[in-house]
């Protein structure tokens, strides 16, 4: 994990909060985030999301992450017909579910669900990706000013995979490549009955820079 | 550079985590206004969190979730793929290439339950949508349905957003046992300014374009009337006929503004 020294932290928090217009809200406490690297702190509350840096070679949670990958390809790879035992009632929502010309995927939320190809490296990683968001979980608890428990009390429960089927879930997807020239969307979105985001031409452009930046010119 | 026609959408649960061979998760970056390919911005192996609506209705919209959506780009060679997999040799001989990626949707436990004047503090303030009494579940389900799954089939999925689209023309009811705030309203947090701006971005563009056109128009075509004003070797006609041409330009352009 990415560890930092108390200065550095200092520093960070000073530029936080010299980026907060004055009219803002009482900003969130400063607090330690386990892997994700100080200047990215502050886009997990600002854009809703971030990067989670690995401490190479030896993070176990990309050490498993790997593994799970791995399995996964051998999975995907065996026929339909054994694939289409891990169909369920349930939909979407556990289970394997095919949706041709985009993605097929498996869903899973207990071990006695999960294809035996897959359950070794599922355990490890549901275990290692499970307490890092939990323990993630608890110091945003902290960054409210809350005690952790008042967040954690919601994931704990959910850190192992085990016999019983619970909230949390881990899906692992095969997306089907692009054979056009241009890209394709191969998971689009939400219509928000509160949000009603129509459609628009949207452009991406391939642009090194992290969007973390962008925070700093817009308050510069 | 790659065009799509693209509509946001944003995890249900608390924290979800990223991690794929081939890069493909774009998020919005709300600042400035575009897709950020993050996935193809690690220059060594990482993973991506996104932020859930759980969370940002138990904080208050103090961590707001994060749009994303996953882009298939036609390159299939990838930086991330031999990051994340090393020695996928399977995976490069599969003939048609695809992006396999594992999201851990950490989920608030079913049965616990919500009560927002628990995690109210001075950095949260007042919850805009306060709950009690109710389970995770019942959150989560009240969250869930106002939303289509896009992990459903094409077909399903349609009829999900038809039907939501009915309900969002009739009351914005928040359903459950959410309690209504007491006090004065206090300002949307939850609200993303540019909404407005994203849901009549087709007009707008269509009318800066048209304005664009019409105005390069009528300047081309005023050129040669404003070239008759200054003494030139270059000049042709007569002051009688540049008479004539300054009404009808006039017209044009006028008409051109209507139009629009």
């Amino acid at each position: 994990m990415a560890s930092i020294g108390p200065a550095q932290m200092q520093a960070h928090a000073q530029r936080e909060q010299e980026m907060i217009p004055a009219h803002a809200l009482v900003p969130l406490r400063v607090i330690d985030l386990p892997r994700v690297i100080p200047c990215h702190h502050f886009c997990i509350s600002d854009q809703g999301w971030t990067t989670v840096t690995f401490d190479m070679p030896t993070d176990h949670l990309y050490i498993s992450s790997k593994a799970l990958l791995q399995a996964s390809r051998a999975f995907f790879e065996l026929s339909t017909d054994y694939k289409q035992t891990f169909q369920t009632q349930h939909g979407s929502m556990e289970g394997w579910n095919c949706i041709k010309g985009e993605k097929e995927f498996i869903t899973l939320r207990s071990l006695d669900c999960t294809p035996r190809i897959l359950k070794d490296a599922a355990s490890a990683y549901w275990a290692e990706a499970g307490g890092f968001l939990n323990e993630l979980l608890g110091r945003i608890a902290e960054s409210l000013d809350l005690p952790s428990s008042a967040m954690t009390v919601y994931s704990k429960p959910c850190i192992e995979l085990g016999s019983e089927e619970c909230a949390t879930l881990l899906r692992i997807f095969r997306y089907e490549g692009s054979q056009e020239d241009q890209s394709k969307i191969v998971a689009e979105g939400t219509f928000e009955r509160h949000l009603n985001f129509a459609s628009f031409p949207m452009t991406s452009v391939n642009d090194s820079r992290m969007g973390y930046s962008t925070q700093r010119l817009r308050l510069a | 550079m790659t065009h799509a026609w693209v509509i946001a959408h944003k995890d249900l649960g608390l924290l979800s985590l990223v991690i794929s061979d081939v890069p493909g998760l774009e998020v919005w970056n709300r600042h400035t206004q575009r897709w950020f390919p993050i996935e193809r911005s690690y220059s060594k192996p990482a993973g991506s969190l996104l932020v859930g609506r759980q969370l940002e209705r138990l904080s208050n919209g103090r961590y707001r979730a994060g749009h994303h959506m996953v882009r298939s780009y036609p390159d299939s060679t990838s930086a991330l793929s031999q990051l994340n997999m090393h020695q996928s040799s399977q995976f490069h001989k599969t003939p048609q290439y695809c992006r396999y990626s594992v999201v851990f949707a950490l989920r608030a436990h079913s049965p616990v339950s919500v009560d927002t004047d628990n995690l109210t503090t001075a950095i949260t303030g007042q919850f805009d949508k306060p709950v009690i009494g109710i389970t995770a579940q019942e959150l989560f389900t009240e969250i869930k349905n106002s939303h289509f799954n896009i992990n459903t089939g094409m077909q399903e999925r349609n009829e999900q957003r038809r039907k939501l689209a009915e309900k969002s023309d009739g009351s914005s009811t928040q359903g459950m046992k959410l309690r209504t705030a007491s006090g004065p309203p206090l300002p949307d947090r939850h609200c993303w300014n540019v909404t407005g701006a994203f849901k009549y971005r087709r007009e707008i563009i269509s009318v800066v374009t048209l304005i664009a056109i019409v105005a390069t128009i009528a300047v081309a075509l005023s050129l040669p009337s404003l070239l008759s004003l200054w003494p030139s070797p270059f000049r042709g006609g007569s002051m009688s006929e540049i008479k004539v041409d300054i009404p009808k330009l006039e017209e044009g352009f006028l008409l051109g503004t209507d139009n629009t």
